[in-house]
């Protein structure tokens, strides 16, 4: 008998279809908040620091690490990307049949 | 009803037991067991005896974590309001003492998670503990505005260890349960820092609206809450997830975009802010219940 836990994945063209409008989603993201960052680090750079506060001006501090910082999880997210895709390109559509033993196995979502 | 005088004046007294129990911030400790338990009946069908010992070893990890968090900062929650009743501060407990107790927790919790888990949960949990104390504590939050987008990743260990628990492994779902809490942090403590501003700046922690700005911070909490719940939904295009899972994810996602989007629209971001705090705990506890109750379905 087979386990209630293999449920069925998403039909092909709908997997495919939400891979890709979600990743588009994560890229037009990810380039804004770098867009952002860099408005950010220029702001930082030139704002003058208030008298209440013991914050160092952002001049003062490493450019290239607060880089290192904004593109580590840019690079993170598109090797995520492409693990994702291959992951649904494999991904096997599984039918259960709860009283019948085994479970047949296709071809999964494909690009 | 009105609070007694001597509360209006003084620290609330408190037995030892109490200021212990209080160095491990349970209420914070709460939603990283959520974030390690509900991974663990994702992954599969964990005995109780393996929960209890993974709770339990997460409590005592992450208590340690917290507990060496106050010794490190010891001299800022001086000078700030919501920090300046704990332990070390107030002079109830002494800083080395501290430093032991934290010590001595991570110290059992990594035995525990090894000897009656596995050896893998043990080093992801001291990993996570190493990245809060070393990476975050001690080095970022008192030098980078981005302090809480890299330090965030202390967070995200939890469900690692909750996967890695049951399965002795770490696969590409398990990375999505760890992402999903990456990318939750910074929206959700930047609406709390938004409304900090003056006690972060009293204690030198550069937190981004005092170095970005308001309106530059509020934008990245708008562009990292799109890339969480897109992020939500890519496990489903490979299979992890069904269709339940899909449609609760967009709805709790879709409620948490309506609310940043109010943060960034409102003439005062005060009050939405809060709401964005407030939620954002919520959201994280129920998108993973749901991932739970979408793998339990028949």
């Amino acid at each position: 008998m087979v386990p209630l836990t293999s449920l069925p994945v998403m039909l092909s063209p709908f997997g495919s279809a939400l891979f890709w409008i979600a990743a588009a989603a994560v890229v037009i993201a990810q380039v804004m908040i770098l867009r952002s960052t860099q408005r950010a680090f220029r702001a930082g750079a030139q704002a003058p620091v208030g008298p209440d506060t013991r914050i160092e001006p952002m001049r003062r501090r490493s450019q290239a690490l607060e880089w290192t910082f904004a593109i580590g999880p840019a690079i993170a997210i598109a090797f995520l990307l492409f693990a994702t895709w291959q992951a649904a390109s494999r991904a096997p559509v599984i039918h259960v049949d709860i009283l019948e033993a085994p479970a047949v196995s296709q071809a999964g979502p494909t690009p | 009803m009105t609070a007694p005088a001597e509360s209006m004046n003084q620290p609330p007294r408190r037995t030892p037991l109490q200021d212990f129990i209080a160095l491990t911030k349970p209420r914070i400790i709460s939603l990283l067991l959520v974030t390690t338990a509900a991974p663990m009946y994702i992954a599969g069908t964990p005995t109780w005896q393996v929960l209890l010992v993974v709770m339990l070893g997460g409590y005592l990890m992450a208590g340690g974590a917290n507990a060496v968090n106050m010794y490190l900062d010891r001299d800022i929650d001086d000078v700030m309001a919501r920090t300046k009743l704990r332990p070390i501060p107030s002079g109830r407990m002494h800083a080395t003492a501290v430093l032991a107790f934290g010590v001595g927790l991570a110290t059992a919790a990594t035995w525990m998670l090894a000897a009656f888990v596995n050896v893998l949960s043990a080093a992801l949990a001291l990993a996570g503990f190493y990245f809060y104390v070393f990476i975050y504590t001690r080095w970022l939050k008192r030098s980078s505005p981005q302090n809480i987008v890299i330090g965030g990743a202390a967070g995200a260990f939890p469900p690692l260890v909750g996967w890695a628990a049951v399965t002795n492994r770490v696969d590409l779902t398990a990375i999505y349960l760890f992402l999903i809490v990456f990318y939750w942090t910074p929206p959700h403590f930047w609406a709390l820092a938004l409304n900090k501003q003056r006690d972060y700046g009293n204690a030198g922690v550069p937190m981004a609206p005092l170095v970005w700005g308001e309106r530059e911070t509020i934008d990245q909490m708008w562009w990292y809450s799109i890339l969480l719940v897109a992020l939500t939904v890519l496990p489903v295009s490979f299979g992890a997830f069904g269709v339940p899972y899909l449609v609760m994810a967009l709805v709790l996602g879709g409620i948490l975009l309506h609310g940043v989007w109010r943060v960034r629209t409102a003439a005062d971001f005060v009050k939405p802010a809060w709401w964005v705090y407030g939620y954002s705990l919520l959201y994280l506890a129920l998108l993973f219940v749901a991932m739970v109750i979408d793998r339990r379905l028949p």
